[in-house]
């Protein structure tokens, strides 16, 4: 099996895999992170903000600043996406990039996704759009006309041949397209790739709505994808381990990296570590949690700081995407704030997918756990609370701040859950602009990429003091770490693991005792865009033999073997002639037709044991041969049939037969019989096999 | 391997569904239904034809439930609590979601209604679904280490599904698909039923519409509608009894567009309670509808908010002025529809639309039969039939041709028909067998039918061989190919599916070996390193002389020289003629070059050897160690000849063992052929 690693950052993932003559790909992520190259004139003080990052020279004040938001897609130019046969996503975050493969390449082959992934993923792009659309709003009056003309021409769109992996957005269109090619799956549903040769099953990920392990087989092997694994326990169903044991091959990628010392927004790093300790910024920052459980539970400290802060009246601006972390948040959030009696405070979500999000949450009671399974089965309610709330008009649905009530964003006490790419364009920017310098709000940080984009603001309090909203960080990353990871991996048992090489070194830096005894033979760890061999046992492969093929069999004890085979019971063999037939890759044994006579006969006999001179001469005597003359033979004297198997000595057997001549050389492991006379051949073999083993 | 099929209901008859499948020492029970047409007994399965203990847990090994209807999952707490079935129920979600709303409505219907005894209460309702397991649709479930279900969308009604069950690994195992009940075309809110090509050993579909085919469904729904719109032109009532869930969901889609596109204002109600319930649900289960229901669902609109119905209550039986009621149950057997039709039946202006299946003896199945005037319901009373009454086929089963299709998707073995009555299950069961050519059966309750199935054995099957058996026979053929990577891409669907290919495979099968019985087929080359075995090399030799008949010998005898030239042509044609000879009869092209044959294992070198050369080096060819001076033979058994000194063909052979078929077979047609053309 062959492993080439498409992208090139933690951030995403994307794999090209050869396996059985077939080719697919493991999920196909878009990263958004290029985004924060970008930064809008209209920030709060993002004059300032621009100078201080150019004087810290980060990249945001490269060209990028002037130019149109791309994203980052993996190597797909190297790949020939003609060739490809299936694509499987593992995540609805890890599908951002296919409308470039299922639009803009020759890909013909299908898509396979979890039913919540697809939906959930029409959902995060309609947030990208919408973001992308912002920042270029934002950015465009910066860019002179002529440039702009070039830009929003049609000739412009992502290049297929373009042999960067930066890319300008998809449309609409072709998103919508792209996902109606997405063949949407049930967990524990076998789908066949390239007419049968492999067969892909998903199962519960855990991480979020819909999220999938992949399991391939296909002759008797089997190739686990953990790309989108949680431990924690969430209201998606968790993650189911028992199919994923065993495997010939796992690739796991879903794993919570320890943050890179140097990360490549260094400088604004630094910029954000003077911050922390700047005491005016009242920084609720969770200090980071090595288990992905306690992060969880961090996660609940956000319901609390939120009813805190409305009821002193402060806003809330929660920028958390339509997810499913969403509704996990309003629910928590709307049941904090009625215990502490402020029900009739507002909430918003403003997103373009929120009705949407909405709307799908309220059905997939399937692909959650138990729990809210019964809510639905015993109580004929939603599996989350944001369906009666917002059926209840506690909580108002906007596709964009404009349908917001006048006097909401002033009022106090309101909450507002927005999209969650950029805090510099969109619903969210406005809403920093309104709220920004008002101590008593609360900015929530979820998504890692905006913990990083949180640092522009940071940047905007140090220099200028206008940014004073309270900023609580509780980034979520349900993945296990690699400490957690362990104890999975050694309940799971795969032959050989491979792993993205920046996970392996976080792997490796897992206390020894943890490590101990992984269980797996080899370990693999694939570099960006490299390509690794992963080599997979030869198995047999399960035929169905048909009875009447069976009923033929006469097996019979194979002497001489019992003792060798670990005493595990005498094996019995029979020869065995059948008819092969090959169906959608799969095959049945069936009896050969009784008058059909091979064409081109064969007598393969599968002969051994130990040769004795004596014991053949005394059968050869028995025989009733006239003249038995044995005599020595050095090695190189042999005829070359034997020396062909052998160097060693043997010994000459010469025989008449009347006035037929035989002469049989023989050594301890080959026989070469010569006569002109054919019964005297056969004779001399008998004689030969009265003294060996013949199967 | 016998698939064993017990009807313990709808045997030849619609009620009571419960059919109980044995597969390879697995039995399962397929639905447990109540029978509506009855008040005894025989409402229930006959369960005693299970085991003769009364202990069915163990008997059983899974009970599944097909939908939510009462025909089919009625007697199911009854079965659990009060004859202690213990054992895993499977059903889809809707099912789970929907059945306690039905057997709650039952039970009240039997016990505050009809004041009979009840067979089970609300507390054994909630304990029986707490055994049941939940299904997604096409997932793969695995009951035990060998038993395996599926669940595949069956229209119908929400959350309705067919299921195939098997023991054992896919292609080994028996197999059944049970169908419950079925929709092939979908309708408002349903999608139809799907079903792959899983060839299963038995299908057991339903055949209420054995016979039928219904026109189009649009055309009905039309009609449908114009007649309730007539009714209350004239200022009536409109009766729809319906089951609770489905039906009535679909029909008031219908009626509600209507109202909105031709703006009406009378009243449309749902019988209070159930209905209601059964809306919220409806709005949960929206994954479960068909594509139009989600797509309008995603962009906002629920269909199942209805916003012209209202909850009928007792009072509005008597109010004046033109309405239409769905109310169930859907047979007239009880319950709110019978006590609104006391009420309206008489009326001339009224209308009772009866829009699903009713079993015989109800008061709806009289109605469709046509009855008009008296008609005594109970004891207590009589309702003198003056209301129009309509029949529509609004039942979402799938008609003769439907099943038929299903029959063909699914590519089954043997059929079995249940749940139908057996004149037409007769005619269906004639059609199956002579269109399809797939024996039917279509037994009574408590008649076992024994299904033999095909059981395969599960041999694995090395690699090596299996790659080199394709190698040696690759054909033009696609998925032989296909496995070897030289496939053609997307190949079309009625390549798929069909058997393509075939080759001779030979090998060594070895089972034992520990416990775990596995058979496993090796290559030959496989046996020896497999056990440990240092396999003993055989091979042969032997060299052919092939001379002049004396007579033409001696006539040469005065010109030696010319006599070795034309020695040396005529060797030359023998050798080409013997090497055309083994060519034409092997199958594959034998090697020949600078007076080698090859063939496989087996070599024979040619060699033409003059009395002059007779004491160089054609005597003792390498390959041959004769020992010079052995007997040769000649082709004309003349040994003097030749060790006079004659001339003659040598042909120098050995071979291995594995060839010596072929190699005895090709040596005797060197010499025959040598000999003949000298
Ligand atoms: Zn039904």
């Amino acid at each position: 099996m062959k492993l080439t690693r498409l992208d090139n950052s933690s951030g995403t993932k994307c794999y090209l895999v050869k396996f059985r003559k077939t080719t697919f790909l493991l999920d196909c992520g878009l990263s958004t992170k290029s985004i924060l190259d970008f930064c809008p004139r209209r920030l709060p003080a993002a004059k300032e903000c621009f100078a201080y990052a150019e004087d810290v020279g980060t990249k945001m004040t490269s060209e990028a600043a002037h130019n149109q938001p791309v994203y980052e897609v993996c190597a797909l130019s190297e790949v020939d996406l003609e060739s490809v046969d299936a694509i499987l996503i593992s995540d609805f975050t890890e599908m951002l990039a296919l409308p470039y493969i299922t639009e803009l390449s020759h890909f013909r082959g299908n898509i396979y996704a979890t039913e919540p992934t697809v939906a959930l993923a029409r959902q995060a792009c309609e947030e990208l759009l919408a973001a992308d659309q912002a920042l270029r709003l934002e950015t465009l009056s910066t860019i002179s006309k002529r440039k702009r003309r070039r830009q929003s021409n049609p000739q412009d769109a992502p290049q297929v041949a373009s042999p960067s992996t930066s890319r300008a957005i998809f449309s609409r269109d072709e998103m919508l397209a792209s996902l109606s090619k997405v063949s949407g799956v049930h967990y524990s549903q076998d789908v066949s790739i390239a007419g049968g040769l492999l067969k892909a099953t998903a199962f519960a990920g855990g991480l979020h709505l819909g999220s999938a392990s992949w399991v391939i087989e296909g002759g008797g092997r089997k190739l686990v994808y953990m790309g989108s694994a949680s431990l924690v326990d969430a209201k998606c169903c968790s993650l189911d381990r028992n199919p994923l044991r065993f495997a010939d091959a796992l690739l796991l990628s879903s794993v919570a990296l320890p943050p890179p010392p140097n990360q490549d927004r260094g400088t604004l790093s630094d910029v954000q570590e003077a911050l922390v300790r700047k005491p005016s910024l009242s920084l609720l920052s969770q200090p980071p949690t090595p288990a992905s459980q306690d992060r969880h539970s961090a996660f609940k400290a956000i319901p609390n700081a939120v009813t805190d802060v409305v009821r002193d009246g402060g806003n809330v601006l929660l920028p958390v995407g339509s997810g499913d972390l969403v509704h996990e948040l309003i629910d928590e959030i709307a049941s904090a704030l009625k215990a502490a009696r402020l029900e009739a405070k507002p909430l918003y979500f403003v997103s373009p997918a929120a009705q949407r999000s909405i709307a799908h949450a309220s059905i997939n009671m399937e692909w959650m756990t138990p729990a809210q399974r019964d809510k639905v089965y015993d109580k004929a309610s939603a599996p989350y609370d944001s369906t009666a709330l917002a059926a209840e008009g506690r909580l108002r649905l906007l596709s964009d701040l404009q349908q917001l009530p006048a006097g909401a964003l002033t009022d106090g006490g309101c909450v507002i859950f927005t999209a969650a790419l950029s805090v510099r364009a969109g619903p969210t920017a406005q809403v920093l602009r309104a709220w920004g310098a008002d101590p008593s709000s609360l900015l929530v940080v979820t998504e890692p990429l905006l913990a990083d984009d949180c640092a522009l603001l940071e940047a905007t309090n140090h220099l200028c003091g206008s940014f004073r909203m309270q900023l609580l960080k509780c980034v979520v990353d349900r993945r296990p770490t690699p400490f957690e990871i362990m104890p999975l991996l050694r309940y799971l048992k795969p032959r050989t693991l491979a792993v993205p090489s920046e996970l392996w070194e976080a792997l490796l830096a897992v206390p020894a005792a943890a490590r101990a005894s992984l269980g797996t033979e080899d370990t693999v760890a694939i570099p960006p865009r490299e390509r690794v061999s992963v080599s997979l046992p030869a198995r047999a492969v399960p035929v169905a033999a048909s009875s009447a093929l069976a009923l033929q069999v006469q097996l019979t004890e194979l002497p001489g073997t019992s003792e060798g085979h670990r005493g595990e019971g005498s094996l019995r063999v029979s020869r065995v002639s059948a008819n092969l037939s090959v169906r959608d890759g799969s095959f049945a044994l069936t009896a050969p037709d009784p008058g059909a006579t091979a064409h081109f006969p064969k007598a393969s006999r599968l002969i051994w044991g130990q040769l004795t001179l004596d014991g053949y001469a005394r059968a050869l005597k028995e025989q009733n041969f006239d003249a038995v003359t044995i005599c020595a033979v050095r090695g190189e004297q042999l005829p070359l049939a034997i020396r062909e198997s052998t160097e060693e000595d043997g010994a000459l057997v010469s025989v008449t037969w009347g006035h037929h001549l035989g002469k049989v050389w023989m050594t301890a492991n080959a026989t070469h019989i010569v006569s002109n006379q054919p019964v005297l051949r056969f004779m001399l073999q008998e004689a030969l096999f009265t003294q060996l083993h013949v199967l | 391997m016998d698939i064993r099929v017990l009807p313990l209901g709808a045997g030849q008859d619609v009620g009571r569904s419960c059919v109980l499948v044995t597969l390879a020492g697995r039995t399962i029970m397929f639905d447990c239904g109540i029978h509506m047409g009855y008040n005894d007994e025989r409402r229930f399965p006959d369960f005693k034809y299970i085991s003769r203990s009364g202990n069915y847990t163990e008997a059983i090994d899974a009970v599944i439930i097909t939908h939510f209807h009462l025909d089919h999952c009625g007697a199911l707490a009854y079965f659990t609590e009060v004859h202690g079935y213990n054992g895993p129920i499977f059903m889809t979600h809707p099912t789970k979601a929907l059945i306690p709303l039905m057997l709650e409505d039952f039970r009240k219907v039997l016990v505050d209604r009809l004041g009979e005894n009840e067979h089970f209460n609300s507390r054994h309702i909630k304990n029986c679904m707490k055994k049941v397991i939940a299904l997604d649709l096409m997932e793969t479930y695995k009951v035990d280490d060998e038993l395996e279900i599926r669940a595949y969308y069956a229209g119908h009604v929400l959350g309705a599904a067919m299921f195939y069950a098997r023991v054992g690994d896919q292609e080994f195992g028996p197999s059944v698909v049970y169908t419950g009940d079925y929709n092939m075309t979908p309708d408002r809110h349903l999608g139809a039923a799907q079903i792959d090509r899983c060839r299963p050993d038995l299908l057991i579909t339903e055949s209420t519409y054995a016979t039928t085919i219904r026109d189009s469904k649009r055309a009905r729904e039309r009609d449908f509608v114009q007649q309730v719109h007539e009714c209350i032109k004239d200022g009536g009532k409109v009766l729809i009894p319906v089951f609770a869930l489905g039906r009535a969901q679909e029909l008031a889609i219908l009626v509600e567009e209507y109202w909105e596109r031709v703006g009406l204002t009378a009243p449309i109600y749902f019988s209070a309670g159930l209905t209601a319930k059964a809306n919220l649900y409806y709005k949960l289960l929206i994954n479960w509808t068909s594509a139009q229901v989600k797509a309008s669902h995603e962009r906002g609109t629920n269909m199942f908010d209805f916003r012209h119905v209202a909850q009928f209550e007792r009072a509005h039986i008597e109010k004046p002025g033109p309405c239409v009621l769905f109310a169930s149950p859907g047979m007239l057997h009880a319950g709110m529809s019978l006590e609104v039709f006391k009420s309206w039946g008489s009326g001339e202006k009224n209308m009772v639309i009866l829009p699903g299946y009713c079993v015989a003896g109800t008061v709806g199945a009289k109605l469709i039969a046509g009855h008009r005037g008296p008609l005594e319901i109970d004891k207590r009373c009589t309702v003198d039939v003056q209301c129009k009454v309509r029949y529509l086929s609004f039942s979402a089963h799938a008609d003769a041709k439907g099943i038929m299709q299903l029959i063909r998707q699914a590519a089954p073995k043997n059929v079995l028909l249940v749940h139908g009555e057996k004149a037409k299950m007769d005619f269906l069961k004639a059609k199956i067998s002579s269109t399809l050519g797939i024996p039917c059966y279509n037994p009574p309750n408590g008649e076992v039918v024994r299904v033999a199935a095909a059981c395969a054995v599960k041999v694995h099957v090395s690699q090596t061989l299996l790659q080199r058996s394709l190698a040696e026979h690759a054909s033009a053929s696609i998925t032989t190919t296909t496995y070897l990577g030289k496939r053609t891409r997307n190949p079309s669907d009625e390549q798929v599916g069909e058997p393509v290919d075939v080759v001779p495979v030979e090998g060594v099968l070895v089972s034992g070996g520990g416990s775990a019985l596995q058979l496993k087929l090796l290559d030959n080359t496989e046996v020896a390193p497999a056990f440990g075995i240092v396999p003993h090399a055989l091979s042969f030799g032997c060299t052919l002389r092939c001379c002049r008949s004396t007579s033409q010998q001696r006539a040469q005898d005065g010109a030696r020289e010319i006599g070795k030239l034309k020695m040396e042509a005529d060797a030359s044609a023998a050798l080409d003629a013997s090497v055309e000879a083994v060519r034409s009869w092997l199958p594959v092209e034998p090697d020949y070059e600078q007076g080698v044959l090859r063939v496989g294992s087996f070599e024979a070198r040619f060699n033409v050897v003059g009395s002059s050369q007779l004491a160089g080096t054609g005597g003792e060819p390498e390959i041959s160690p004769v020992p010079s001076g052995s007997p040769a033979t000649c082709s004309r058994g003349d040994q003097q000849d030749a060790n006079a000194g004659g001339e003659y063909i040598e042909v120098a052979c050995q071979w291995k063992a594995d060839d010596a078929p072929m190699a005895e077979r090709a040596i005797s047609l060197l010499r025959q052929s040598i000999s003949d053309s000298l």
